[in-house]
């Protein structure tokens, strides 16, 4: 009889944490939040008479960037609690006592935070749905909320892990993962005349947050998927580097303190 | 005696109140006085749905002798019915154009894009100034805009989807708190 296959070390974490998350009803209760809150919005938009008049485009693009956008700050909520939240609660000594790869123990909970996401989609569809029926572009959008969203929340995940991993408190963690988000996304609130001068459109494009979403706007606006793909160069390599270097970088630098001394 | 004094008095009084009522001439001459620079709009009315942009162009025209002073190209919108508060900021991404010289005989052509945010009758026009005071004002014909309400979410549609979709992760709450008490031992 072949011996059964020990499992990898992340995959020990990421179905731990999984399971805490969702039979702890952390994740239902955030899907319940998630739910909510785009009923909530959905309905104020549709009473609105400002907003209910906006271009089924824009209204759809809108929705995309909000559903999105409470993606992330789910993903950032989980992951910036992830590591420094277990030294805050004095359990992260025990992780570390564990055979395991301190890469791994991150690469599991970062894992198991983008189960919600995969929750989460199925209930943005019908919203989506619901929104884009005029533009006639319904696949498009449920197309650009699992790939473009699935990218950022990744990426925003990653982002937070990091952060959360290095932070030697819970409280520096969440306040530098969310200043970090804000200050990439920013770009995003600039005024129209800004936003086209050649630095600032540069900025926009190295910027993966911005990139993304204007490649989605460009999408909804009538561009081929292939048109402005270059766009996606600077998200795409940002993920690739979180994903190869910060196992790595944790692997000998995860501490008991956070900070960045091996 | 008395009677001239009367008459004087009333002789000045109505040549003061003629000197008074006479218009003041203005001195300064503008460069469009002659008509020399004119505006012209490529339509002059589009019908749309509220949300839509729509594009249209002006041609500034030197007709006259003389090259024009740097020119100012200011769009602006206004609603024609009293009501609708209207932004112009907020309907135009490019407010304002600037022209260099328009050589006699030649034109320029502006393209102008607008944003109806909202529904309504709205009229559209451009206006031309010049940092030279001696130049005056002159606008444009107007664009008239009908802008057709276009509810994207109307409500019966609505209350469905929200009432509905966050039914299904309250049941799994729901699910998920029984199974967790079902596990706890029974005291």
């Amino acid at each position: 009889m072949k011996p059964k296959e020990k499992q990898p070390g992340w995959m020990v974490v990421l179905s731990t944490e999984t399971r805490h998350l969702w039979l702890g009803r952390q994740g239902p209760l955030l899907l319940l939040i998630f739910s909510i809150f785009l009923s909530l919005y959905t309905t104020l938009v549709a009473l609105d008479p400002e907003m209910n008049v906006l271009s089924p485009r824009s209204m759809t693009n809108v929705t995309l960037q909000t559903t999105m956008l409470v993606g992330i700050l789910v993903a950032l909520l989980l992951t910036a609690n992830s590591i420094s939240g277990e030294r805050d609660q004095r359990s992260l000594e025990s992780l570390m006592l564990t055979p395991l790869p301190r890469g791994q123990i991150a690469i599991g909970k970062f894992l198991a935070t983008l189960s919600l996401w995969l929750g989460m989609i199925p209930i943005a569809i019908p919203y989506i749905v619901l929104v884009a029926k005029s533009t006639g572009m319904i696949p498009q959008a449920i197309m650009l909320l699992i790939f473009l969203g699935s990218l950022l929340v990744m990426l925003c995940a990653g982002i937070g892990i990091l952060i959360s991993s290095f932070a030697p408190s819970n409280l520096v963690s969440f306040a530098a993962s969310f200043i970090t988000i804000l200050l990439l996304a920013a770009p995003n609130q600039l005024p129209a005349s800004v936003r086209d001068l050649p630095v600032v459109n540069w900025f926009i494009v190295f910027d993966p947050i911005t990139a993304i979403a204007k490649y989605q706007a460009g999408i909804l606006d009538g561009a081929a998927w292939t048109q402005e793909l270059g766009l996606l160069i600077s998200p795409i390599l940002l993920l690739i580097l979180i994903a190869a270097l910060g196992p790595r970088i944790l692997n000998r630098r995860l501490s008991l303190q956070g900070g960045f001394e091996q | 005696m008395n009677l001239k004094i009367l008459t004087k008095v009333i002789l000045m009084i109505a040549l003061m109140a003629l000197v008074s009522l006479t218009p003041v001439t203005v001195s300064a001459q503008t460069s469009t006085a002659d008509g020399s620079v004119t505006v012209t709009i490529d339509r002059d009315s589009v019908a749309l749905i509220a949300g839509d942009w729509v594009t249209f162009h002006t041609v500034i025209s030197n007709a006259g002798e003389n090259a024009t002073p740097p020119l100012v190209a200011n769009f602006n919108v206004a609603s024609i019915h009293p009501g609708p508060h209207v932004d112009p900021e907020d309907w135009s991404p490019l407010r304002t154009q600037y022209i260099d010289t328009i050589q006699p005989g030649e034109s320029v052509e502006l393209a102008w894009d607008v944003h109806t945010l909202f529904e309504g009758d709205f009229a559209v026009y451009v206006t031309i100034v010049s940092q030279e005071k001696s130049f005056g004002p002159v606008g444009s014909p107007t664009l008239h805009i009908h802008a057709e309400p276009d509810n994207v979410l109307p409500l019966n549609e609505v209350i469905p989807v929200v009432a509905i979709v966050p039914l299904f992760p309250l049941a799994l709450l729901l699910i998920t708190s029984r199974s967790k008490r079902k596990q706890r031992p029974a005291k």
